[in-house]
């Protein structure tokens, strides 16, 4: 290696060193109000292996950074990333909550509190049916114009609940879509729980939309009662609020802050400007 | 210039170059050239997942997607094992292969460097049309690999399977990470 290379490859550790070095935020406490407590959940995200970039260890300090209180892991038709995240959850942090996106052509659902991987092929009632043998919730994911088709009557009554709040929604036409699927879904099943998932992969924040949960005890099963319930409020990426009535004024008065985008400090910025410059360096000098 | 980049702009030359200068391989070099493919995509990675960089996360994300680098370790082993007339062994012949890595290492460093400069991503469209590049440009490098390393006489053919076993595995993680070939053929319209 020549001179400028060990100097570009100094720069890329020192860069790493000094980001291993930021002071993290604190775990946030969370919030009771009426009788419940108010836990920010993202019932959607994704990791690795799978198509999420993150592996389960580094996902959980992420929702954690996120003032999440519990996650499900929901990779593409595999429950076996979110046991591996659960099984290795020690340090005190977000709940993690086992998951399957059931993915199949037609519909997607966000199923959580699973054991099991779920049989996708056999329609989303089937799989709905599946997921309430296992104990968990079925929550009818990113319901816009492409991922509706396989969505008949009977599945939307029998689902636990339908994404709200989506970071697709910015496309108008995606927002509207998911209005129309809400209208839809409350006709059909009075009560349906409102979700705000970020649906997570790479990029945007997890629990940049994200659920808040009116849970009776801060646990897996006191979140998939919750959403069995409709004691849910969905918010989105601008902190708008979905939900019934009563819910979203006990959340608002609770004061729950809106989710925060992430916040590049100046140093956060310097060391990503330091890593990227030495390691083109060191490809390129 | 840098060799690396010298091998990715004039190919054929630079490979039948270094082919000559050094015929048996060398693990250190070979070696470096895995470190910093592995810490270029773990660094780019894990900006791109969580805006931040840190020695933990960018060695997670390494080690997790270390497998990309076996997959490019199983295409090259197809073409370069049973190639005979290769002057160079097998492990130089890995080594000189690794080099050719300008290619993918640009399209993992320039979007967080975009991200630096302009203070926003790149869309994932973006970043994903623009992977035709490196893919294109690594079989060009592959073509001049084959020729002037393995001393291939069906280059072509040689870039072809390469291609065929890489971009096959691919599509297997693919179709494992998004739920199944079902939704593979339905997402390319099938």
């Amino acid at each position: 290696m020549t001179r400028g290379q060990w100097a570009a490859a100094g720069l890329v550790a020192a860069s790493l060193v000094a980001g291993s070095l930021s002071p993290r935020p604190p775990l946030r406490e969370p919030i009771r109000a009426g009788g419940y407590w108010i836990l920010a959940v993202d019932f959607h995200v994704h990791g690795f292996p799978g198509d999420g970039a993150l592996p389960p260890w580094l996902l959980r300090d992420e929702a954690a950074r996120a003032g999440l209180d519990a996650f499900a892991l929901t990779n593409h038709n595999r429950v076996s990333t979110a046991r591996f995240a659960r099984r290795h959850a020690g340090t005190p942090g977000p709940i993690v909550i086992v998951g399957q996106e059931i993915t199949a052509q037609g519909f997607h659902i966000a199923a959580a509190g699973l054991e099991e991987r779920v049989d996708w092929t056999h329609g989303a009632a089937a799989a709905i049916r599946a997921v309430h043998a296992q104990g968990g919730v079925a929550i009818a994911a990113h319901p816009d114009r492409h991922y509706t088709a396989g969505w008949d009557d009977g599945a939307v009554a029998l689902a636990d609940g339908y994404e709200r709040a989506h970071p697709s929604m910015r496309d108008p036409e995606a927002g509207a879509d998911f209005a129309t699927f809400a209208a839809r879904a409350v006709a059909l099943h009075p009560g349906i729980a409102t979700i705000g998932s970020s649906d997570y992969h790479t990029g945007l924040s997890p629990g940049i939309c994200r659920t808040l949960v009116l849970a009776r005890e801060r646990s897996v099963e006191g979140v998939i009662a919750a959403v069995r319930d409709g004691r849910t409020v969905a918010m989105d990426m601008d902190g708008r609020l979905y939900g019934n009535g009563d819910a979203v004024r006990l959340v608002r008065e609770a004061g729950f802050p809106p989710p925060a985008r992430r916040p590049f400090t100046p140093a956060s910025r310097t060391s990503i400007a330091a890593a990227v410059a030495g390691l083109l360096l060191l490809a390129l000098l | 210039m840098n060799v690396d980049v010298e091998l990715a702009l004039a190919p054929a030359d630079t490979f039948e170059r270094l082919a000559q200068d050094r015929a048996h391989g060398l693990v250190v070099p070979l070696a470096g050239r895995l470190l910093l493919a592995l810490t270029v995509m773990g660094t780019s990675v894990a900006i791109s997942a969580t805006g931040r960089v840190g020695v933990e996360m960018v060695a997670s994300i390494a080690a997790a997607w270390s497998f990309t680098l076996l997959v490019q370790a199983v295409a090259a082993a197809v073409v370069i094992v049973p190639a005979r007339p290769r002057t160079v062994t097998r492990l130089r012949a890995f080594e000189l292969w690794f080099q050719a890595h300008v290619p993918w290492s640009l399209w993992f460093l320039l979007p967080p460097l975009y991200f630096v400069v302009i203070g926003r991503r790149p869309t994932d469209n973006v970043v994903m049309a623009a992977a035709l590049v490196p893919m294109v440009w690594t079989a060009v490098l592959m073509r001049a690999f084959a020729r002037r390393v393995l001393q291939s006489p069906r280059a072509e053919l040689v870039t072809v399977v390469h291609q065929a076993v890489l971009w096959g595995l691919t599509l297997c993680y693919i179709a494992f990470a998004i739920g199944g070939w079902g939704r593979v053929l339905n997402e390319v319209g099938l």
